[in-house]
């Protein structure tokens, strides 16, 4: 039997059998060294000889070629054995080509029990074992599927940014309240404005025809390009005049920009304040150096910083970010286990945030909010919001 | 040229301006103080710095100059405002972005700088403008995986002898890949979507057997890790009515972004059901910067790929670290044999990188009857190739292919 380094977790000996016996193959044919192979392929036998008895007697059968001399033994990820040996070790893979015949049908024999020559047969060896390592197989399985809508290209991305400088922005640009929000509808204040863009919706204009989350880049950069939009118009006296807290979620570069950079020396303290910074934990983790950067320097300047997560998961991904946050916003889905699920405890225990700084968005039915207020949050966004008169 | 000397007769004028801004900040006049900045190379850093530096110069006066591309200097401030943008810069940039030097005590370094050879210029960090796309869909046309994929070995080594190959990764080369797209490289997000197209062009190549031999240099060696956007990730397979076989060893992992990965809910799920196709999950991405950010731990991956640089040591890392099996990494980017001996300390066993590749070059040629004529780098390149152009000048071509040879039993 061939040694093997020591297993590692998820590696299973015989995906390490297979890579040894592909590459000795090989080496062997390139050397021109002449080699015996006994294989014996299960995969080449009726389903009902793969498994039970029948297979566990030729699996015995083949056993003492893991100690005979002159030969290396394999077990392959599909569970076929392989024996090769140098050419005086033949009579011994002889005779266990026989015993492995008289276990079998004359036909399945013929299927399953192979003893090739290197380097004369070396093809049909490696497309044996190629075989068994199931590369060709997997790749068989994945289909690549076929877009039912069009990807955008770099032209129609072009004719949408050119499109984009000539709308409005206020005609893509949300604007929903955020409010806390208590059991019993007692204490409902408004916290802050949040204004953002669907992109799907601004896609659906400026991209007709085309789906973006087929070029979510594409998606990216339409974004960036309105958050610089949006940083310039807030620089007009009369956003700066009556400034309220606002929250503004931004592509982690657009924290950069020169409209950002303009913004910021423009702002006194007091009005940075009332600014929360949205990050996607997507665009965090895309470029957790600049994401540091950014970190240090909205801190140093007085914004607050809120990390998006668009699934539950990704909010119990991210509980090692409660340091860098202020606030955490959730996005409403039915991925939310039912709220009385054990699960839905061990996610209220991970979310990366005290409930009081949560925000849970996209509030449109009453389920959200139940869930929510189960798990302590008080802040929500949502079609439901819309219609609270908050007092103050 | 007409254009160089319209620019050397614009010169003295902003020259002189520097001149007398150094001197004017070295008179005899307390309660000052110069700025020397150390931005990094990092241009969002450099934009940062700039923006700052300048909003307190443009109110309180002082000119900023740069002396090289590392060192900026801000001539003149009073001691209070200078202590201020020194306190933001370093807490932004950390300690060493910027030094303080009061005035008058420290004008022997304006005077060096004023008399030295070298001569200061008047700072400008123009804001970075964005790529326009157009161009951008001939330029990907134009763009095949065998120019810009690299064909890696990932072994096992376990401090003893000699390691061994047990994963294969196609891996997109990113230095060719900023060469081959050029100026749309400097866009996050082209660069993003060129990365998307070609994992779905090697995808698509690896599923007809002409293409994927040349890619792979010949059959499949080694179960294979191969890059995918997450919208590619296979769909879970329909349920048949047979039993389900034992599932086997993975042959293909689908290796994904971090950040992408994190953004697809039922990833759990959906590997249960890829393992039934023999198709696993890496996730690639992970790196001392992003290990503090993301409970790695809890990510469905058979296998997680932690990019090597010396922060992996900080105690902030290796906290991170202890909360991760071992066993489940692969650390790739290894460029030494510190960064073996780091991972071998931590318990990890799987290593890749421009190191291993050295390892596995030099191995292949011990073996090989016909080395003589090649240099190890050639014998490297042409193993981490991806076209059969890559491969031209090797004489054992099985050899290459079979990767590493084995370890005599």
């Amino acid at each position: 039997m061939t040694t093997l380094a020591p297993k590692a977790a998820g590696l299973p000996v015989e995906a390490l059998g297979a890579v040894a016996l592909s590459s000795a193959i090989r080496d062997a044919v390139a050397m021109g060294e002449e080699r015996l192979v006994l294989m014996l392929r299960f995969s080449g036998l009726p389903r009902a000889r793969r498994f039970g008895t029948r297979a566990e007697l030729l699996r015995e059968a083949w056993e003492p070629l893991n100690s005979t001399a002159r030969v290396r033994s394999f077990k392959l990820p599909g569970g076929d054995l392989v024996a090769i040996g140098l050419p005086n070790a033949s009579e011994a893979l002889e005779r266990h080509r026989q015993i492995l015949f008289s276990m079998l049908e004359a036909e399945e024999a013929q299927q399953a029990v192979h003893l090739l020559r290197l380097p004369a047969q070396a093809a049909a060896v490696m497309a044996a074992v190629e075989d068994s390592l199931g590369m060709v197989a997997a790749m068989r399985a994945m289909a690549l599927p076929e877009p039912e809508s069009r990807a955008a290209d770099a032209a129609a991305l072009a004719a949408a940014e050119r499109g984009l400088a000539a709308a409005d922005l206020s005609f893509f640009l949300r604007r929903r309240k955020v409010c806390w929000l208590e059991p019993g509808g007692h204490n409902t204040r408004l916290f802050w404005e949040d204004r953002r863009v669907d992109l799907t919706e601004v896609c659906e204009r400026l991209l007709p025809g085309c789906d973006i989350s087929l070029t979510p880049a594409f998606g990216q950069r339409l974004l960036k390009s309105i958050d610089r939009r949006h940083l310039r118009d807030l620089t007009r006296p009369e956003e700066m005049r009556d400034m309220r807290r606002l929250a503004l979620p931004l592509r982690l570069e657009s924290l950069f920009s020169a409209e950002f950079l303009r913004l910021d020396a423009f702002m006194a303290e007091s009005q940075r304040q009332k600014m929360i910074l949205g990050l996607a934990a997507e665009d965090v983790l895309a470029a957790p150096e600049l994401f540091m950067l950014a970190r240090n320097f909205t801190e140093a300047r007085g914004y607050q910083l809120m990390l998006e997560v668009s699934s539950p998961f990704a909010a119990t991904l991210m509980s090692s970010l409660r340091g860098g946050f202020n606030f955490l916003r959730l996005q409403w889905s039915d991925d939310f286990p039912a709220a009385d699920s054990p699960e839905a405890a061990l996610l209220r225990d991970k979310l990366p945030q005290a409930a009081d700084h949560i925000i849970m968005a996209g509030a449109d039915r009453p389920a959200a909010i139940a869930w929510g207020w189960e798990a302590g949050i008080r802040l929500f966004q949502g079609r439901l919001i819309e219609s609270q008169r908050p007092a103050g | 040229m007409p254009q160089q000397r319209s620019a050397s007769s614009a010169l003295p004028v902003s020259q002189a301006s520097i001149q007398d801004a150094l001197r004017r900040a070295m008179r005899d006049e307390r309660g000052r103080a110069a700025l020397r900045i150390s931005p990094g190379d990092q241009p969002e850093a450099q934009h940062l710095a700039f923006a700052l530096s300048r909003e307190t110069a443009s109110v309180k006066g002082g000119t900023l100059l740069e002396l090289a591309p590392d060192d900026w200097l801000l001539t003149e401030l009073p001691a209070l405002e200078a202590g201020k943008l020194h306190a933001l810069l370093t807490k932004i940039l950390g300690p060493a972005a910027a030094q303080l030097l009061p005035l008058p005590a420290s004008k022997g370094v304006l005077a060096s700088i004023l008399g030295g050879s070298r001569v200061p210029s008047v700072l400008e960090v123009p804001p970075a403008e964005p790529v326009p796309p157009l161009g951008l869909d001939a330029a990907l046309d134009r763009l095949l995986p065998g120019q810009v994929y690299q064909r890696q070995g990932i072994v096992i080594a376990s401090g003893g002898p000699l390691p061994r190959l047990v994963f294969q990764r196609l891996v997109l080369d990113e230095a060719a890949l900023r060469q081959a797209l050029g100026a749309y490289a400097e866009d996050r997000a082209f660069l993003h979507h060129a990365r998307a197209l070609l994992h779905k062009r090697a995808l698509e190549a690896l599923g007809d057997e002409g293409t994927r031999k040349s890619l792979l240099g010949g059959g499949p060696i080694a179960p294979l890790m191969l890059d995918l956007p997450a919208s590619l990730l296979p769909a879970p397979p329909e349920p048949s009515g047979d039993a389900p076989l034992p599932s086997a060893a993975p042959a293909l992992y689908a290796t994904l972004a971090l950040h992408e990965a994190i953004a697809l809910p039922n990833l759990a799920s959906r590997r249960e059901a890829l393992h039934q196709e023999s198709w696993g999950i890496a996730i690639a991405g992970l790196s001392a910067a992003s290990l503090g950010l993301v409970d790695a731990e809890a990510l469905p991956a058979d296998w997680l790929v932690l990019e090597w640089s010396p922060a992996l040591d900080d105690t902030a890392s290796l906290k991170a670290l202890r909360r991760l099996d071992p066993a489940r990494l692969v650390l790739d980017g290894c460029d030494g044999a510190a960064a073996l001996s780091w991972g071998l300390s931590q318990g990890i066993q799987l290593f890749a990188g421009p190191w291993i590749e050295e390892v596995i070059a030099a191995r292949r040629m011990e073996k090989c009857d016909a080395s003589a004529g090649c240099t190890r780098a050639e014998c490297r390149a042409r193993g981490l190739a991806t076209s059969p152009q890559g491969r031209i000048g090797c004489h054992r071509p099985l050899l290459l292919e079979a990767v590493m040879p084995e370890v005599p039993a």
